[in-house]
C-alpha cells in the first residue's frame, strides 16, 4: 500500500522540485539581469560626474577658483568612496581626505589621454570597487592631471540583496502553499484508492460483502460505484453457488436413501427367502431369486456409483488432501477387491518393490480410484485370467500399473473412456455387469491429486491401466502451476 | 446366551425393520425397536440396551442428534451404550460425522446383508466385553 502512497507523494514532491528548480533560475536570471542594469547607470553617473569634476577643475585653473561645490556633492553622493586631484608626476593635490595631500600615489597612468575605469580594491578595507580615472586637460599644459574618483558596488549588491530577500519572501508562501496544497491532493487521490485496495483485497479474500463508500463523483466515484457492483454481482453469484451446492448436496442424500432403502428392502428380503426364512425354495425358485438378488445388487451398485459421480463433480464438498499411508488405501483396496474375487479363478500377482512412502492425498477417493481400477480388471477378465500389479516409485511420484489379460477395449472406442457412462461394445455384447462410471471417477480423482493416467489395451489381449500422482504436497503444487 | 443382551433398534422403514428385528431375534438377541426419533431417547433410557442400531435419516429427531444427547448426557445407563449406526447415507463428511460423535460402527445398509449385520453387531460386542 505504501509503495502506491508514495507514487502520488513523489510524483507531488517531483513537481514542488521542479517549480522551486525553475524558480531559482528566474531568480538568479532577474538578480543578473538588475545587477547588470545598477553596474551600467552606477558607472555611468559616476563617468559623468568624474567627467563633470574634470571640466571644473579644468575651468577653475583658468579662474583660479576650486569647484568646491561640486566636489562637495561628488562627496556627499552615497556611492563615491574618495576622489583625488593628482598631478602628472602622480601627487595628490586635492582630495576629500586632507591626510592624502601630497602624498605619491605609484600605479599613475601616465599620459593617459581619454578617461578610464579600473577594478580596484580599496586601499581602507579591500573592498572590491571601481575607480575611474578621467584626465584634466589644463590649457597650455603639456601634461594630463587627473581626477581619480573612487566608487563603492554596494549599490549593486544591495540591489541584488533586495531582489533574493523579495523573491524568497515570494517563493516560500507559494512553496508553502504548493506543499498543502500537494499534501492534500495526494490524500485526496490515495484515499479514496486506498479504500478501494483495501475492498479488492477483501474480495479477493472471498469476503464479498465488502462494501467502499462511495463520496466523490469523479473517476474515484466511479470506480468506488463500479467496485460495488461487482463486488454485488459476485456475492450474488457466490451465494447461487452456495445454495446450488448446497441443493445438491441435499439431494445426493435424499436420492441415496430415497434409493437405497427401498432396494435395501429388496435385497434383505431376497436374503431371507434364499436363507430359507419364509420355508424351503427348490432349486429353480432359488435360482430366479439369486438372479433377481444380482440385479438388484447392480442397481445398488449403480446408485452407489452416481453418488460417487455427484460427490466428484461437487469438489468442494468432495476433496480432504493430507498425509497418508498408502499401504492402508492399497491394503484397503485389496481387501474390498479379494471378496469380489473370491467367486473367480483369477491370478493376481502383486510386485511392489519398494516400501510404500506416505502420500497427499485424498485417502477415501484413492481407495475408490484404486478399487475401480482393479473391479474393472476383474469384470472384463475372464476365469483363469491374469491380473498384474506393480507398483513403484519414480522421481517424486508414485506409479500404479494394473495390468489384465481381459477382453481390452475397442481402439475405435478408447477416446470415449474417461467420459460419463461410457461402455465397451464388446462389454455390452459380453453382458458383463457395470454402470459406465468407474473410469470417469477414476480420471477425476486423479486429476485432483494433479496425477497423470494412461491406459494401453488391445481387444481380446488386455488392458493395461498406469497411473502416477505426485507424493508430497510440494510436488502436487508444482504440477499445479 | 445372546437373549441377556439387549439391542433397540431405531428404524423408520417397516419393512427394514421388520426382516431386521426378525434376523436379530433368530441371532438370540432381546430386540425392542423405536420408529420416531423423538421417542428414542426415552426409550433408549427406559430400556438400557447395550446396543443400538441407529438409522440416521428419522422423523422429529435423526439419528446424529440422538447419538450427541446421549453421548453429552450424563446418564451413566445410557453415554457409554453401544450405537452402530446403521443408515443409507454414506458420504464421508457423514461417516466422518458420526464416528466424532462417538459411534461404534458404521454400516451402509444397502451394501450389507442382514446377516452381515449380525456379525458386525456381535463383533462390536465382543470387543466391548459382552459377549
Amino acid at each position: 500500500m505504501n509503495i502506491r502512497l508514495n507514487i502520488f507523494k513523489r510524483v507531488l514532491l517531483l513537481m514542488i522540485l521542479a517549480s522551486l528548480f525553475a524558480g531559482l533560475i528566474v531568480l538568479t536570471y532577474n538578480i543578473i539581469q538588475a545587477s547588470t542594469r545598477v553596474r551600467d547607470s552606477l558607472i555611468e553617473e559616476n563617468t559623468l560626474a568624474a567627467r563633470l569634476a574634470s571640466r571644473a577643475v579644468e575651468t577653475g585653473s583658468l579662474t583660479r577658483l576650486w569647484p568646491l561645490e561640486l566636489l562637495k556633492h561628488i562627496d556627499e553622493s552615497q556611492d563615491t568612496l574618495f576622489w583625488w586631484v593628482v598631478s602628472p608626476s602622480g601627487k595628490i593635490l586635492l582630495s576629500d581626505d586632507v591626510s592624502l595631500q601630497n602624498k605619491e600615489i605609484d600605479n599613475i597612468s601616465q599620459g593617459l589621454a581619454s578617461e578610464k575605469i579600473e577594478d580596484l580594491n580599496y586601499y581602507k578595507n579591500g573592498e572590491k570597487i571601481k575607480i575611474i580615472i578621467e584626465p584634466i586637460h589644463i590649457k597650455n599644459y603639456p601634461e594630463f592631471y587627473y581626477f581619480y574618483l573612487g566608487i563603492s558596488l554596494k549599490r549593486i549588491s544591495a540591489v541584488q540583496k533586495n531582489i533574493a530577500e523579495g523573491s524568497i519572501a515570494f517563493f516560500i508562501p507559494i512553496i508553502l502553499c504548493a506543499f498543502i496544497i500537494s499534501f492534500y491532493l495526494s490524500k485526496s487521490f490515495t484515499k479514496p484508492l486506498d479504500s478501494l485496495m483495501e475492498g479488492v483485497s477483501y474480495v479477493s479474500k472471498g469476503n464479498v460483502n465488502h462494501k467502499i463508500e462511495v463520496t466523490s463523483n469523479d473517476e474515484f466515484g466511479h470506480l468506488a460505484s463500479a467496485f460495488n457492483k461487482m463486488s454485488q454481482k459476485l456475492k450474488e453469484n457466490k451465494e447461487r453457488d452456495e445454495l446450488i451446492s448446497q441443493m445438491k448436496s441435499d439431494f445426493i442424500s435424499i436420492a441415496a436413501h430415497q434409493l437405497r432403502t427401498p432396494l435395501t428392502g429388496i435385497k434383505w428380503v431376497f436374503e431371507a427367502l434364499a436363507n430359507g426364512d419364509a420355508g424351503e425354495l427348490n432349486n429353480e425358485q432359488k435360482e430366479m431369486l439369486k438372479k433377481g438378488y444380482k440385479s438388484n445388487e447392480r442397481v445398488i451398485k449403480l446408485a452407489n456409483d452416481l453418488l460417487n459421480v455427484a460427490s466428484i463433480e461437487d469438489q468442494r464438498a468432495g476433496i480432504k488432501f493430507e498425509n497418508c499411508d498408502f499401504e492402508q488405501i492399497f491394503n484397503d483396496a485389496l481387501s474390498s477387491f479379494q471378496n469380489l474375487k473370491k467367486n473367480k479363478n483369477i491370478a493376481l500377482n502383486i510386485n511392489k518393490h519398494e516400501k510404500f512412502p506416505i502420500i497427499y492425498a485424498d485417502k477415501e477417493k484413492m481407495e475408490l480410484a484404486l478399487f475401480n481400477i482393479l473391479d474393472n480388471a476383474l469384470k472384463y477378465t475372464p476365469h483363469n485370467g491374469i491380473i498384474d500389479i506393480n507398483i513403484k516409485l519414480e522421481k517424486k511420484n508414485l506409479i500404479v500399473i494394473v495390468k489384465d489379460n481381459g477382453i481390452g477395449i475397442p481402439i475405435k472406442e478408447q477416446n470415449l473412456l474417461y467420459s460419463k457412462f461410457f461402455r465397451g461394445s464388446n462389454v455390452v455384447r459380453m453382458q458383463a455387469e457395470g454402470t459406465g462410471l468407474g473410469l470417469f471417477i477414476v480420471k477425476n480423482i486423479i486429476d485432483w491429486h494433479r496425477g497423470k493416467i494412461a491406459i494401453k489395451s488391445k481387444e481380446g489381449e488386455g488392458t493395461e491401466v498406469l497411473f502416477s500422482i505426485p507424493i508430497t504436497k510440494k510436488e502436487r503444487n508444482i504440477n499445479l502451476q | 446366551m445372546n437373549s441377556a443382551i439387549k439391542i433397540i433398534l431405531v428404524e423408520d422403514d417397516q419393512l427394514l425393520r421388520e426382516i431386521c428385528v426378525k434376523k436379530l431375534i433368530v441371532a438370540g438377541f432381546n430386540v425392542a425397536t423405536v420408529i420416531d426419533g423423538g421417542e428414542a431417547i426415552k426409550k433408549i433410557k427406559e430400556e438400557k440396551p447395550n446396543l443400538i442400531l441407529l438409522d440416521i435419516m428419522l422423523p422429529a429427531l435423526n439419528g446424529f442428534e440422538i447419538l450427541k444427547k446421549l453421548r453429552e448426557d450424563k446418564d451413566p445407563n445410557t453415554a457409554k451404550t453401544l450405537v452402530i449406526v446403521l443408515s443409507n447415507l454414506g458420504q464421508d463428511s457423514d461417516m466422518e460425522k458420526a464416528r466424532e460423535l462417538g459411534a461404534n460402527g458404521y454400516l451402509i445398509k444397502a451394501q450389507f446383508t442382514t446377516d452381515e449385520i449380525v456379525s458386525e453387531v456381535k463383533k462390536v460386542l465382543k470387543e466391548n466385553g459382552f459377549i
